[in-house]
């Protein structure tokens, strides 16, 4: 489906959240261009204000007293897809990870500011720079009953480099060189290179999920799947799975950690229900209990019912236009500065995300970094001040670009990228530029973004996050010398050089450095314009509460800090 | 029989074709969005054949078919036969309920259109079927969730309930969204085809033989107007079936329908081509219980196909 600027003289968006067009004459001008009644409803409830005013954030769990909170017999989840598959090694979207990571647990826990804690390990010994050493917790039995050795630890993590098993995690593991249970309470990771960010590695339960080896071997082929699930040592235990229908876990009593967790919940029924517009209505009537899976327009949707609590918090995500760099005329940094400095971004998170968000000056965002924060923090106030909307200034870089005239096209997945990329088609018409936006399937707009091939498109508006807080995350895959992921094919050799540095060092004042001399010449450059930085959004039925929100909650055993009240 | 088959084995490889010709590869659009490395790929590829020629991927899935199996699922890792079973229930029984409600109100609606041809009634209905024919299944199903899901809270919102009671209640608004288009389309064709019957000389021969007007129209009208009533009703079956995917995704169903849009998108070719058989089998079925309706009801048929 295509849009035409033709006709546009303005942001029919901005129009309408100004009271300057009635919802009649909004609705007229969406749909003309042809544009699903899922859109509409979408961008016409995020002007209906910034979505705050029943949000709250939830209680630590750690904070309830012993004993408190509620038992609840059941309670439903929605996610937005049915599941990869029930193993850790598939794990890797956010809606396999919702009910997979409330079964098996990884060596660490991150806590809410993305700090890796204990879990199914003590300690990590990275004195060395080419090895780690995890001292392993005791005591800690699978959900079968038969308790966790330093094999079962090894055995989880090599899953991860085997080529059968062909894991979705394996990027990580690139500097691995060997895994070893090294005695009964040990287990030691060699490298051919220093990783800087294994020790946070060690918190993705996708790449240090622990499984039984006898279980592993016994299921065979029927690991992962409805048939069997997988055995973990995690607060739930897997109980059934139709697929496409439910998914059902069972609270595991002897769960190591269930004096510091609510355990509240006996049975979590996760079920993926596809339509926004049906699990904000379900959640209405109270059909589903929780969902972490909505944008932000939905999201707003909820504050019309009273029995449905709304939590926010920050991400690692932020959402930006993205230029194919090795295309003129997107490859002069002129023309993309140009776009930064003629969108509305504020505007955009409206339209786009009900406000539930904030402006990013960086593809960096502050929340994931989590150390040297001083430094970083005045790294990011030094980077140019956000100003509003200079269409003058925005002309004038694009004429002195010749680019005046130039046509083009800017890729939309998602429904609620749609404001984005109108807002982009009318910044262009206003440079003198003439784009059109160009919708499709979000799948197929990934396997154009990340096919390693010369990128055919223009420009792309997508979401990216990192799986850590670790600030490398939003640049050293996405903007650095991985041709897969690099989708706006950007290559700065002194950004490479810098990322690479980055990655070969565990001593994080260098790693600092090096990331913030990365993040001043990105940020100049402008690969990605950053449109805005997304939240951590999670919605539940007022008769639960509990867990603490935070960016990585899909690498985490949720469910088990929820309770009733 | 062997009609059947090629047109099994035709539309297979249409639909095969159609996805390989489609942007972007399915092992780039599986791994797309996630980190992976190219090892992996590389190892995904060659086990479901990616890195073979067309005709060879082709060929090795019909091999499979041929010794009964449906193959691999690249997305679910897992058989594709395990992949769709807990789907095909959901899709079955929202269009066996839909066309129940097809038959039922569509049949009634235009017959009583037809005897009060010209007259208010007559304008009522019609009306009513021009309403719900313009009407698409997914607004329509939102419609119905808003006002009799969340204002009225007579039924649920989403989900396939359990038990045989429970399937019912949770499938009936679904049922009414699939069926409110198609309702007035089987409406309209009957109201137009007894129209047409209730003014052919054998009828008024039967009212002039002082029969009553109820034997008139049901046993002697009814009967040659049910013929192109028949055709629509199996094609408007094999579309409720098929065509489902919209209520599905608005009711949080997850059947074949849904299934088979996940699958194309992903690329998940083997799935495709499983559910691409199934809805062809099941259009083929329809049709020849079609047929076989049209000999009973009309017996000149059968009369007419001896004689040739």
């Amino acid at each position: 489906m295509r849009y035409d600027a033709e006709g546009f003289h303005e942001s029919a968006v901005r129009q309408y959240c100004d009271g300057r067009l009635t919802r009649r004459e909004f609705v007229v001008k969406l749909a003309a261009l042809g544009l699903g009644s899922s859109a509409i409803i979408a961008t016409l409830a995020s002007c209906g204000g910034g979505g705050n005013a029943t949000v709250t954030s939830a209680s630590p769990a750690a904070t309830l007293a012993p004993g408190g909170g509620k038992e609840v017999v059941r309670a439903v989840s929605a996610i937005t897809a049915d599941i990869a598959g029930f193993d850790y090694v598939v794990a890797y979207d956010l809606n396999t990870n919702v009910p997979v990571y409330m079964v098996i647990e990884g060596l660490f826990r991150f806590d809410v500011n993305g700090v890796p804690m204990p879990a199914m390990a003590l300690s990590q010994d990275m004195s060395d720079p080419l090895k780690c050493v995890y001292k392993l917790r005791p005591n800690v039995t699978f959900h079968d009953g038969s308790p966790m050795t330093s094999d079962d630890v090894a055995f989880s993590l090599l899953r991860n480099m085997d080529p059968d098993v062909a894991s979705y995690q394996g990027l990580f593991f690139s500097r691995v060189k060997s895994i070893a249970a090294t005695a009964a309470d040990e287990v030691t990771v060699m490298f051919k290179k220093p990783d800087g960010v294994w020790h946070l590695v060690s918190g993705n339960p996708g790449c240090t999920g622990v499984t039984s080896k006898a279980w592993i071997e016994k299921n065979g082929k029927k690991v992962g799947t409805p048939a069997a699930g997988i055995l973990g040592t995690g607060p739930y235990k897997f109980k059934s799975w139709v697929r496409g229908q439910q998914i059902v876990l069972e609270r595991f009593d002897q769960y190591w950690n269930a004096a510091n967790r609510a355990m509240k919940v006996k049975e979590w029924v996760i079920r993926p229900v596809v339509d926004e517009s049906t699990i904000v209505a379900a959640l209405g009537t109270g059909e589903i209990d929780h969902t972490f899976n909505l944008s932000g327009t939905s999201f707003n949707l909820l504050k019309a019912f009273p029995n449905v609590t709304q939590y926010t918090a920050p991400s690692y995500n932020v959402a930006y236009l993205g230029f194919n760099c090795e295309k003129a005329p997107w490859s002069d940094k002129r023309v993309r500065q140009a776009f930064s400095w003629a969108l509305d971004k504020p505007g955009i998170l409206q339209a786009a995300y009900a406000n539930f968000g904030k402006m990013c000056k960086s593809p960096i965002t502050p929340d994931q970094c989590n150390f040297e924060t001083d430094q970083f923090k005045a790294a990011y106030d030094a980077l140019p001040a956000f100003a509003p909307p200079d269409i003058n200034k925005a002309k004038a870089l694009v004429q002195q670009a010749g680019a005046t005239g130039v046509k083009g096209q800017v890729l939309v997945g998602n429904d609620y990228d749609v404001p984005a990329g109108i807002a982009v088609q009318y910044a262009a018409q206003q440079m003198g530029m003439n784009v059109s936006v160009q919708r499709m399937p979000q799948q197929q707009k990934f396997a154009l973004e990340f096919s390693g091939k010369p990128r055919p498109y223009d420009m792309t508006i997508t979401i990216w996050g990192s799986d850590f807080a670790d600030p490398s995350g939003n640049i050293q895959n996405c903007l650095g010398p991985n041709l897969i992921l690099n989708a706006v094919q950007y290559h700065n050799p002194q950004v490479e050089n810098l990322i690479g540095l980055q990655k070969s060092t565990t001593n994080q004042a260098d790693r600092a450095k090096y990331i913030m001399e990365a993040q001043k010449i990105i940020v100049e450059d402008q690969p990605w314009v950053v449109l805005y930085e997304t939240d951590t959004l999670q919605a539940m039925n007022s008769r639960l509460a509990g867990y603490a929100l935070r960016p990585l909650y899909y690498n985490d055993s949720w469910g088990a800090d929820i309770y009733g009240v | 029989m062997l009609a059947s088959a090629m047109l099994l084995l035709a539309s297979s490889f249409v639909v095969f074709s159609l996805i390989a010709i489609a942007p972007g590869s399915p092992l780039q659009v599986l791994l797309g969005g996630r980190k992976v490395d190219r090892a992996t790929a590389l190892i995904l590829e060659h086990r479901y054949h990616f890195d073979k020629p067309f005709l060879v991927q082709y060929g090795y899935w019909l091999r499979n078919v041929v010794h009964g199996n449906l193959g691999d699922s690249i997305a679910y890792r897992d058989t594709v036969a395990s992949v769709i079973k807990s789907r095909v229930a959901p899709t079955l029984e929202l269009g066996l309920y839909a066309t129940v409600l097809v038959l039922v109100i569509g049949l009634t609606l235009g017959v009583i259109a037809a005897i009060r041809r010209g007259r208010r009634t007559d304008a009522v209905a019609s009306f009513a079927m021009l309403i719900a024919s313009s009407i698409s299944p997914y607004v329509s199903g939102i419609l119905l969730i808003w006002f009799f899901a969340v204002e009225l809270r007579w039924f649920p919102v989403f989900s396939l309930g359990t038990g045989v009671s429970g399937r019912v209640y949770h499938l009936t608004l679904p049922a009414i969204a699939l069926a409110l288009g198609l309702t007035a389309l089987l409406g309209r064709v009957t109201r137009a085809s007894l129209s047409q019957a209730l003014g052919e000389d054998y009828v008024q021969t039967a009212r002039s033989r002082g029969f009553r007007e109820r034997r008139v129209i049901f046993k002697h009208a009814f009967r040659s107007a049910f013929i192109p009533v028949l055709t629509i009703t199996g094609v408007i079956a094999g579309y409720l079936i098929s065509g489902a995917v919209l209520v599905e995704y608005t009711f949080g169903l997850n059947g074949l329908g849904s299934l088979l849009v996940d699958s194309v998108q992903s690329r998940d070719f083997a799935v495709v081509q499983a559910i691409v058989l199934i809805f062809t089998a099941v259009f083929l079925v329809i049709n020849l219980v079609v047929d076989l309706l049209y000999v009973v009801i009309d017996p000149r048929t059968r009369l007419a196909e001896e004689g040739s």
